[in-house]
């Protein structure tokens, strides 16, 4: 099943790292192999990545797991 | 997990190609096996359905054609699933699931239904609902001529088809070879 909601980034940290870092959806997705809609959807908490997938994204941005895929409550997963 | 490799878990592999960059990355790959079994559910469903209605008409050979063909892909997801350590039947009792519970009624329901119209059929000498009488000559009038067309054409599509296909997939390799570059 498609892993939805729980422990999905809190809202725009990976879209805001991305921001900061002036990387673009594509370009982001590029870096972590990955197709654009994965992005998005893990931007919109609409699909939690795999612990691997994660880690390329931490990468990529310069940050950890813990700070870019807090659950909303604010707790680190 | 398989223990040991038979024949049949060469051709699943070789069918499933797991490998593929057909499926794409994991939450492509996710939706894919999803919307699998959401065909597979539907196709079920459908080839219910088509097995009550051709046993009404009392087309008997078919209605039961019907109804082995569309218990074979959840048999074969069953087999698939236990070679893998995961026994699909167990874990849809435990969960309970109301899901689980239609889906069986409704597969129950239409093999009841399909085999007493075919027993009406069988001990009447007739079917529950008659067939339209459609007397048709391939090649003669408007309907053999419509009937010549779409044999004909089914065949052209099919060699479309595979050609259209091919060069697709062609196409495909050279634009990764390219990126490979």
């Amino acid at each position: 099943m498609v892993p939805r909601k729980s422990g999905t980034p809190s809202e725009g940290s990976v879209r805001q790292r991305r921001k900061e870092r002036r990387m673009t959806q594509a370009e982001l997705a590029e870096k972590v192999s990955v197709s654009r809609q994965t992005i998005i959807a893990v931007e919109q908490g609409d699909y939690a990545p795999s612990v691997h997938l994660a880690l390329r994204i931490a990468r990529a941005l310069g940050g950890t797991v813990e700070e870019l895929f807090e659950d909303e409550t604010g707790e680190g997963r | 997990m398989t223990h040991r490799r038979s024949w049949l878990d060469r051709i699943a592999e070789r069918v499933m190609d797991l490998d593929s960059e057909a499926y794409g990355d994991e939450r492509e790959r996710a939706v894919v096996m999803e919307s699998s079994s959401f065909g597979m559910a539907t196709g079920l469903y459908a080839g219910l359905l088509g097995a009550v209605v051709a046993s009404a008409f009392g087309l008997v050979l078919v209605a039961l054609v019907l109804l082995v063909m569309v218990f074979v892909p959840p048999v074969a997801a069953l087999w698939y699933a236990k070679r893998r350590g995961v026994n699909l039947s167990e874990l849809a009792e435990n969960a309970g699931a109301r899901s689980t519970m239609i889906g069986i009624v409704v597969s129950g329901a239409a093999t009841v239904l399909t085999f007493a119209a075919l027993a009406y059929t069988a001990f009447m000498g007739q079917p529950v609902l008659p067939a339209p009488s459609l007397e048709v000559t391939p090649g003669e009038g408007f309907l053999g001529g419509m009937v010549e067309g779409a044999v004909i054409g089914g065949m052209l599509g099919g060699l479309a088809a595979i050609i259209l296909g091919v060069l697709s997939f062609r196409r495909a390799n050279r634009r990764r070879e390219e990126r490979g570059r």
